[in-house]
């Protein structure tokens, strides 16, 4: 059996799921202290459905922490960025685009320093070692928590980030550092920023996994821990401490692989209705669509490949402004939903409350919204109708009508069908779609680098590739029989001879379970 | 400025960049440096540079020359030397215009500078191929920047004199720039298909066909210049031939629109355009066709730019 | 009305092709047939209703085969046949257009060479109608008997007896392949290229009837030899039984070229017999003949290693191998591929060196795509010599492989000459005369020899000369420059450069 663990802005989702039925589904308040949720939940599944303990092979936890700390700007560390480039590149240093704010809470610096290599792998020039000292030094005095290196064209070759790892590491041996072939692909400054936001997030992922080990440990459960991953795949939580990066926007994925799952409906838009925000992505045969275009992540740009979703500022507990004309959002109470909102004794509107007035949703203290105006609600309903409406709308490449997947604790404010789109699904469990996304995924390995393919070596050269990309796959965790490439291209670059050819292999893979049973079953 | 009523003294300055700009130019980064020190090796050379023009409007290089003329201090010629994006510098204006790209200075990604021709001779270089005299100085200079952008970093900027500002208009591709920010106006506001038809209209533009990417073929994969991708819907199957660019659409296997006619792939969500190598299997996507921006010579034009100069058997068909 | 269907009854076919777009009008069996045209990729002929398109080869201009597809839609044509060896560029958008237009497009499992053979025999059976009112069709039917025959020979005897006169078969500009007991030799004026239709009245007094077919890129002649004052009546009736027994005899080629690995094996056990010698000449002439391997007469042997395996190697080849101005032969043989060209009689030195040329633009565009070298034997007649050159072709393809890329191509022709020549220079009388004729480079010194000697064995190669001397190439140019002057020879002369290496080599351990 697998627990799935969702952790969002408002609610703290958690299902056990037994091969691919949901067997007991747990949803408590996400608490500022996290652990206090997660340890609720966990102990509601099991009261729901007892279980062993040592029948749980792993753990898989989604969690928003990391985004918001970068949204928020809130417990990040003390971030210098190093790039190996010199000549190359002054004319965008690191930062460059970053918002003022961010940079203030990074206390941001970057640097550079001769390095890097050209695309065929030659040096630009010799790594400015002494150089690399000296700054590390000077970071060191200035109390710098964690660095962030970047290389030209370090995926093609990445000597100099290492050897610069090892300089750093002898001159600042407790500061992390953070190298940005591992990170990111192809496209130095967006791949830089990754690097960037990873090493900005090292102290708190230490902090997050201890949390979640504890908690999850507390609970007897020996299983091991994966974090979602962007793209809905995991990585172990050990990895996480130290690319807490790959799974800071994993909630798009992981709802909508749930509401896949959960409703069977492979082509639809999903609506992920939360406390705060209401997230509208496209499936199709069950994937999620990607964005084509640039990802920004709290105003950096970046190169991650995400789905492509788009937000409206409605969730559970939006603030509803009685107008006229009615309007919900873009205010929120958040996770305080529970304290302020009317049904729960609390002295402001939200959109939940008008939900429960309308019969649509059975929470809290229904009689003490019984006052409310049926004109407000009905407004305030219609509202929300039609922003959906518009923003599935906006989603659609094709004419025609498709259905709609609710996911998410808020989805019981979407009506039976969205004009204009087509009817509203809302799938059993659907209020914890998110947790089942991160029970079910997978591991995944990927390759995406430029290669010089000799003459006649073309299908020998994807085929390394390939291989690669399984490799990854199993050294993170997949039981080899089960990888399967799921994608793969191969771009020559335009303009240099037909040797350079950008090569992107992923694979995917089932969750290799190590059965390390505790020797005793605990029932608590 | 206006290239059509450019009087002033000095001469025009083509910049841009050659080489990839996927790859190389997103990691080698320039260093900012670059431009000024081309246009200020042309300088030595008796260019008298006051105002830029780019290159080719379409891509990168369209705003790096704007940037440049800004980092310069110089006016920008509301122009270009392509009508769009090419691959070949023989198949840019001045290569028919009577105009010779001669002396060009090249910088790489390391900031050297290189001077390419120029120095005691004025003549082209002899090619008994050539009809118009600048034409194998073209070919010469795209054979040299190649070779240096395979020799250095994956890609080098290129600079040339275009000649006077007063006699600009007959070389260059007049009103580009303005006419490319204004369709990326209307492609970043737009919401719907049916809300970019009057701008299509106003245009004499079309759009050929819209759906989902059902096949690709890259460009260079087994060794074919060309590749192709086609979109399909419920309608018409659009194939549409590509090598950096988008060259030509056939609908239902009857060719419907080529280069040098503008062929955009749009994101069928964002409305925002797609390079060749951004086309992905299953992308949903709009195919738009713009009558292509027209120098002077436009007969030269079509036959330099037409399909025939990709490497493709068939003529032209201009929306 | 023959239909598509029809065509594809025979389970040989059957098994072997699939139908895209096969559906409604597309329909197999609704499809009419009235012709089977072969069409090679990129052309650009006029189509009309009811030609089935057979096509050969590839495009560069991969767009053609979408506009072939509403083509074949618009002038209402039949449909279009493509090989599965061809299914990347005809199976890509093109498949798809026709799924959607309702074109039938056919796609055969197999080679170019079953497209041939279907298209062959399609022929046959879209003729059928007709062939059966000639008289001359029992004959060929006779003929054909339930198996192929193994040898042309029967064949031609049938249709031989059928007009009373001689009937042979050659390639066009090439060798006699088969003929009737009667002919010993062909005029080559009659084996060269023609306007079908008219006899030929030849050198020899005889009267030649020919009609020409292709299998393939292969050119054939199929004619009668009647005697110069036959009737007008008797050379119209040669006429006519050559042009039926041709389409007969390019059927009966292409089934021989069905598969190509089975006639490489069949071309490999005739060529290993011959040079074991160990089967009786003439039939083994013969059946190599029928194989389309002619042992007999001059040749120019070469063999291809490509580095690695590559499929489809041979098509490549064979298409290559059109830049050859003359009858090329292509097997598979040990690792690589084995060839020679024909000659009909000795070729002068100019022709060889013509299709050395030749063979090196073979090279060169094998090379562009795949990494390969090649191997030129000398030029020799009769089977022992071919066994020797191809030896040492393939030997000079292992030692081209050595190079670098781009340069993979090595002619045995001087290495052999070289060891010949050198036997001779040994020999008492020629010595004397060598070192008189390099007497004046004493002056110079010994480096001068030295140096003059690699230029000569590097072909003239400043570069590889002066790498073997371990000095500069402009050194070495300019030692050259002043041994020219000194000894007042022309380099460029074959003949004196000739001389010149004979002497070195002769004088070359000897004090001078």
């Amino acid at each position: 059996m697998r627990i799935g663990i969702d952790v969002g802005g408002t609610h703290t989702d958690a299902v056990l799921m037994d091969g691919s039925a949901v067997v007991a589904v747990a949803k408590r308040h996400t608490t500022a202290d996290v652990s206090t949720g997660i340890r609720g939940a966990l102990d509601d599944l099991q009261r729901q459905r007892p279980f062993l303990t040592a029948d749980v092979d792993a753990v898989m936890v989604g969690t928003t922490h990391f985004l918001n700390a970068l949204v928020e700007a809130d417990r990040l560390a003390r971030t210098a960025a190093i790039r190996l480039c010199l000549p190359a590149t002054a004319a965008l240093p690191p930062f460059t685009e970053w918002p003022q704010h961010l940079r203030d809470a990074l206390h941001a610096s970057g640097h550079l320093l001769a390095g890097g290599h050209e695309f065929t792998g030659r040096r630009i020039s010799r790594l400015d070692v002494a150089g690399l000292r000296r700054i590390g030094e000077r970071l060191g005095q200035a109390g710098v928590q964690s660095i962030a290196v970047s290389s030209v064209f370090s995926p093609v070759n990445a000597e100099f980030e290492e050897e610069a790892a090892d300089v750093l590491g002898q001159v600042l041996p407790d500061v992390p550092v953070s190298l940005s072939y591992r990170i990111g692909r192809i496209g130095l400054l967006e791949r830089e920023n990754a690097t960037i936001i990873n090493a900005s997030l090292r102290l708190l992922a230490e902090e997050v996994a201890a949390a979640l080990h504890g908690v999850v440990r507390a609970c007897g459960i020996t299983a091991p821990l994966f974090l979602s991953q962007n793209d809905g795949t995991v990585m172990d939580v050990e990895t996480v401490q130290e690319y807490p990066v790959s799974t800071f926007a994993s909630g798009p994925a992981n709802s909508m692989r749930g509401a896949a799952m959960l409703s069977g409906v492979r082509d639809c838009a999903v609506v992920d209705f939360g406390g705060t925000t209401s997230d509208v992505g496209m499936l199709r045969a069950g994937f999620p669509r990607e964005a084509t275009s640039a990802v920004e992540v709290a105003g950096v740009p970046t190169n991650f490949r995400m789905p492509d979703v788009i937000s409206i500022a409605i969730g559970g507990g939006s603030l509803v402004r009685p107008g006229p004309p009615v309007r919900v959002g873009p205010g929120s109470v958040g996770y305080r939903l529970s304290r302020r909102g009317l049904v729960f004794g609390g002295d402001v509107l939200t959109a939940t409350d008008v939900a429960v007035a309308a019969g649509r949703a059975d929470i809290g203290d229904r009689s003490l919204v019984r006052h409310l105006d049926e004109q407000l609600v009905h407004d305030a309903l219609r509202d929300m109708a039609s922003r959906h409406a518009d923003a599935v709308n906006s989603m659609r490449t094709a004419p025609g009508e498709f259905p709609v997947v609710g996911v998410g604790g808020g989805s019981a404010l979407l009506p039976e069908r969205l004009e204009g789109v087509g009817p509203v699904v809302r799938p059993e469990h659907y209020a914890v779609a998110n947790a089942v996304g991160a029970a079910i995924a997978q591991v995944s390995g990927e390759v995406d680098r430029i290669f010089t393919i000799p003459p006649g070596r073309r299908r020998q050269t994807m085929d390394e590739a390939r291989q690669e990309a399984v490799d990854r796959a199993v050294a993170a965790g997949a039981a080899p029989s089960s990888v399967a490439i799921i994608d793969e291209d191969d771009i020559p670059i335009p303009y240099l001879p037909g040797e350079a050819t950008r090569i992107r292999v992923k694979a995917v893979g089932d969750l290799r379970i190590a059965r390390t049973r505790a020797p005793e079953g605990a029932i608590p | 400025m206006d290239p059509l009523t450019a009087t002033a003294h000095g001469q025009a300055v083509a910049l841009g960049i050659a080489g990839a700009a996927d790859g190389p130019l997103s990691e080698q980064l320039p260093s900012g440096a670059e431009f000024p020190a081309a246009v200020e090796r042309l300088a030595s050379l008796g260019v008298d540079a006051q105002a830029v023009v780019p290159l080719e409007v379409g891509g990168f290089n369209g705003l790096a020359a704007v940037a440049a003329a800004a980092q310069l201090s110089l006016p920008v010629l509301d122009a270009d030397l392509s009508g769009r994006a090419l691959p070949w510098l023989d198949q840019f204006s001045p290569a028919y215009s009577g105009v010779s790209m001669l002396p060009a200075v090249l910088v790489d990604a390391h900031g050297r500078t290189m001077v390419v021709g120029g120095a005691t001779h004025a003549a082209a270089v002899p090619d008994t191929t050539a009809e118009a005299g600048s034409a194998a100085d073209g070919r010469y200079l795209e054979e040299i920047v190649r070779a240096v952008v395979r020799a250095t970093g994956g890609w080098v900027v290129v600079s040339f004199s275009v000649g006077t500002l007063s006699e600009v208009a007959d070389v260059v591709v007049p009103h580009v720039l303005l006419r490319a920010s204004r369709w990326g106006r209307v492609l970043a506001a737009a919401q719907s298909l049916s809300g970019l038809q009057p701008y299509l209209d106003a245009e004499g533009g079309r759009v050929l066909g819209d759906g989902h990417v059902s096949a690709i073929h890259r460009p260079g994969v087994d060794g074919g210049r060309t590749g192709w991708f086609t979109v399909s819907a419920s309608g018409p199957l659009l194939r549409v031939d590509m090598q950096n660019e988008f060259l030509a659409v056939a609908i239902d296997g009857s060719m419907a629109c080529t280069t040098p006619a503008v062929i955009g792939v749009l994101d069928a969500r964002t409305f925002l355009p797609l390079r060749a190598d951004q086309i992905r299997l299953a992308a949903d996507v709009v195919v738009i066709a713009l009558p292509p921006s027209l120098p002077r010579r436009r007969d030269a034009y079509v036959e330099r730019t037409g399909p025939a100069s990709f490497g493709l058997d068939f003529e032209a068909v201009l929306p | 009305m023959t239909t598509l269907a029809e065509l594809l009854h025979p389970p040989f076919w059957r098994e072997r092709a699939q139908v895209l777009g096969a559906g409604g009008s597309a329909a197999p069996a609704r499809v009419t047939v009235s012709r089977v045209r072969l069409v090679i990729a990129g052309g650009r002929e006029d189509l009309e209703g009811g030609d089935l398109l057979v096509v050969f080869g590839t495009t560069d201009q991969h767009w053609w085969w979408d506009a072939l597809v509403r083509r074949v839609r618009d002038s209402g044509a039949a449909g279009v046949m493509v090989c599965s060896a061809h299914e990347a560029q005809a199976g890509g958008s093109a498949a798809a257009l026709a799924r959607r237009l309702g074109v039938a497009m056919v796609m055969l499992e197999g080679s170019q060479q079953d497209l041939l053979e279907f298209a062959a025999q399609a022929r046959v059976h879209l003729q059928a109608p007709r062939l059966r009112d000639a008289d001359i069709l029992t004959a060929l039917q006779a003929a054909q008997g339930e198996q192929r025959p193994e040898s042309m020979r029967p064949v031609l005897d049938q249709f031989s007896a059928l007009i009373g006169a001689d009937v042979w078969l050659g390639v066009e500009n090439g060798p006699l392949l088969a003929h009737t007991e009667g002919v010993v030799t062909v005029p080559q004026e009659a084996l060269a290229r023609f306007d079908p239709g008219a006899a030929l009245t030849a050198k020899d007094e005889y009267l030649y009837v020919r009609q020409p077919f292709r299998v393939g890129k292969q050119r054939y002649l199929l004619g009668a030899r009647l005697p110069a004052d036959s009737p007008a009546e008797a050379v119209r009736q040669a006429g006519r039984v050559v042009a039926l027994g041709s389409v007969y005899a390019a059927r009966w080629y292409a089934e021989l070229q069905l598969a190509g690995q089975v006639l490489g094996s069949a071309r490999n056990a005739v060529l290993d017999q011959a040079f074991a010698g160990t089967a009786p000449a003439s039939s083994l002439e013969q059946r190599a003949a029928d194989l389309g391997l002619p042992l007999t007469g001059w040749h120019l042997a070469f063999f291809l290693a490509p580095a690695d395996p590559v499929p489809g190697l041979g098509d490549v080849l064979e298409d290559a191998l059109q830049i050859v101005r003359a009858t090329t032969v292509l097997l598979p043989r040990d690792g690589g591929w084995a060839g020679w060209v024909q000659f009909s009689s000795a070729p002068s030195a100019a022709r060889l060196q013509e299709v050395v040329r030749d063979l090196r633009a073979v090279y060169r565009k094998t090379a562009r795509g795949i990494e390969i070298s090649m191997g030129v034997g000398r030029a020799g007649e009769g089977v022992d010599h071919l066994r020797q050159a191809l030896a040492e072709a393939r030997d000079a393809a292992q030692l081209a492989a050595t190079k670098a890329a781009g340069r993979r191509f090595v002619r045995a022709d001087g290495l052999g000459a070289t060891r010949l020549l050198l036997s001779w220079t040994e020999s008492a009388p020629f010595l004397p005369r060598a070192m008189g004729l390099l007497e004046p480079l004493d002056d110079l010194g010994a480096e001068y020899r030295r140096t003059l000697l690699a230029y000569l064995d590097s072909s003239l190669s400043t570069a590889q000369a002066a790498k073997v001397l371990g000095t500069h190439r402009n050194t070495v140019r300019m030692r050259i420059d002043r041994i020219r002057e000194v000894l007042g020879v022309d380099l460029a002369s074959r003949d004196e450069r000739l001389a010149l290496h004979l002497a070195l080599r002769a004088t070359e351990h000897r004090p001078s």
